[in-house]
């Protein structure tokens, strides 16, 4: 698919900015703060309904105002769909699609399709493991949108389990020990938990080896092919895992260097859901006390971890900033291709967004990406200076003028 | 902030559920410019439904006798008992008038987070009503989102030993809606629900 045309009213810096753009690549040139990222983030916002830079709406309205508007104009495979959606500061956001009624917001998810890469990115491969988590989540969410209710359902079992597993901690430290209203209302959680945990680590571990190859190949096609990107998915119902666990301090880091490397989910792959469910069972059942202790749930996809490798090494700790920066991109293409593999629907092709990705990768690399992505049916790519761009990535300019666009010439 | 009366009113209004800060404003001055006799009549209702409607001692419905009218009325099938979490829901599966059976109000759901337990629940009131061996069937009506499924996993956990046939309410799809509008989830549950069509 590609946008044909793009109309912001109230958004970011803009009181009203009109763009038309053609399939194949286009680029964003301005200088620093002109808006450039303002642009593409409202373009992946009508994706995914939230921005990569902030996790609030508000900052997305223009200071002072109460409503911003973003309309598109999309094309897949010759039909023409108009997309609208109306964020609101006090109100819920709103959606029309092709000018008809207004719909929930939620019902546009998964018509206009997006891969964006920005420099914040990078806490994919330096931040920590909620980062990773959250981008196997989402882009789950984008390939199978029933996936959002898999999702928000563990999000609320967790949080009800948690609460109950809070107020029953005073009672386990307590001489007459957890009631058995407490202990009995656990059992009825922990059977929705496993239920939910199952579905979300099937649903992760799935898209995770759609994901492998086209990870390993995007980074060796960037770099000379010297390394291998590797990811390892880390389950809490893995034994390793949960010895790591029984350190409060660093519940959340993964084990180092002297934990075994090769040790993978991967058996999961095969198991069904039905099976996975009953493994999360036993094992919220035997890490039952240490829960009470803890006064939270210690087991469950919320407290997983997909490891990277380069080569040997993992890659947090071990890999330079520029090599950090090519496997967030590396993980990013793959998605593109992830969703490009993806045929049920003629014409589903992510529109790839890159912003501000070539000012911070040596000209060989800018090369080899510019070729990557050049066969790709739309490219949006912003930056700075026009240097930066290099040459085989032929395609229109836009200028990004203060409060707009420059006409084109 | 308004003067002393104004402003508690504002105040009283805002704790409603539903009412908001500015909507507290627009009730407290539409009353205070409404007719004096009018407003009388809300404080009597308001006044009377405090004084004269309890729960019903059986079913935990609202009445205004020691028992509701469904659990009085003779020609309701004793055998059958519908559990709901609050006493619209009663109201909603009654206009359904495809239930003849009677019915026994939890007061909510299982809620950690809201610090609700089985404990805050009419769950004792309940299984006491078992004990009348006249009861054939439970069907379980809680709401089918993550607190009300896990009030109907709490309640078949705990009635698996006694014997009595126990129903949970499907879900599915709407009737009269188009396929095509049905969110993934609920045609998720409706694939999961499917029945036999040759029988």
């Amino acid at each position: 698919m590609y946008l044909e045309h793009l109309s912001l009213t109230d958004f970011r810096s803009y009181a009203q900015v009109d763009l038309t753009l053609s399939p194949g690549v286009t680029v964003l040139v301005g200088s620093n703060g002109l808006g450039k990222t303002n642009l593409v983030e409202s373009i992946g916002y009508l994706s995914t309904l939230s921005s990569h830079r902030v996790s609030q709406d508000g900052p997305l309205l223009r200071f002072g105002t109460d409503r911003a508007l973003i309309r598109a104009q999309l094309v897949r495979a010759e039909q023409k769909v108009m997309v609208e959606v109306e964020i609101n500061a006090s109100r819920a956001n709103r959606a029309r699609i092709n000018r008809a009624n207004p719909v929930r917001a939620r019902d546009i998810l998964g018509l206009c399709r997006t891969v964006l890469f920005a420099p914040e990115d990078l806490a994919l491969v330096k931040g920590d493991p909620g980062n990773r988590r959250r981008f196997l989540d989402d882009l789950l969410v984008v390939l199978l949108p029933r996936h959002a209710g898999t999702r928000s359902d563990y999000d609320r079992v967790l949080k009800q389990r948690n609460a109950l597993l809070k107020s029953a901690r005073s009672q386990h430290f307590s001489r007459s020990g957890v009631s058995e209203s407490n202990l009995s209302t656990l059992d009825v959680w922990d059977e929705h938990m496993a239920l939910a945990a199952a579905q979300l680590l099937a649903a992760r571990l799935e898209l995770l080896n759609r994901l492998r190859p086209h990870m390993a190949q995007a980074y060796a096609q960037l770099t000379d092919g010297s390394k291998v990107l590797r990811a390892i998915y880390r389950s809490s119902l893995q034994p390793i895992a949960r010895h790591d666990d029984d350190s409060p301090h660093n519940a959340d880091e993964p084990p180092g260097g002297g934990a075994d490397e090769n040790q993978d989910a991967d058996d999961f792959l095969q198991c069904t859901v039905a099976e996975l469910t009953e493994k999360y069972r036993t094992e919220l059942l035997s890490s039952r006390i240490r829960e009470l202790e803890r006064g939270m749930s210690l087991t469950g996809p919320h407290r997983d971890e997909l490891e990277l490798f380069l080569g040997e090494a993992p890659v947090r700790g071990y890999a330079s900033h520029g090599e950090s920066w090519s496997i967030a991109l590396a993980l990013r293409l793959a998605s593109f291709h992830v969703l490009d593999e993806d045929k049920h629907v003629e014409g589903n092709q992510p529109i790839l967004i890159l912003d501000d990705v070539f000012a911070e990768l040596d000209a060989q690399r800018r090369r080899k990406l510019a070729l990557m992505v050049a066969s790709a049916e739309q490219v949006l790519v912003t930056a700075a200076v026009i240097g930066d761009i290099p040459e085989e990535l032929s395609g229109s300019t836009i200028h990004v003028i203060p409060g707009g666009v420059a006409p084109n010439e | 902030m308004y003067e002393g009366a104004v402003q508690e009113l504002i105040d009283e209004l805002g704790r409603l559920p539903g009412i908001g800060p500015k909507s507290a404003q627009r009730l407290a001055f539409h009353i205070l410019e409404a007719d004096t006799e009018d407003m009388q009549r809300l404080v009597k209702a308001i006044v009377t439904v405090k004084e004269r409607v309890k729960f019903c001692t059986v079913c935990g419905n609202v009445t205004e006798a020691e028992l509701c009218n469904i659990c009085r009325d003779p020609r309701r099938d004793p055998s059958i008992i519908c559990v709901v979490e609050e006493s619209k829901d009663v109201l909603a599966v009654e206009r359904t008038r495809a239930f003849r059976g009677r019915y026994h109000v939890l007061g909510g759901a299982i809620n950690p987070i809201a610090g609700i337990g089985p404990d805050q629940l009419r769950i004792r009131e309940l299984l006491t009503r078992l004990n009348d061996s006249q009861i054939q069937e439970i069907i379980i009506a809680t709401d089918p989102n993550l607190e009300g499924e896990a009030t109907a996993t709490y309640l078949s956990r705990m009635l698996k030993t006694i014997g009595i046939a126990v129903t949970r309410l499907a879900s599915g799809l709407p009737v009269g809606g188009d396929l095509e509008y049905a969110d993934e989830v609920t045609l998720g549950r409706a694939f999961e629900g499917r029945r036999n069509a040759l029988n």
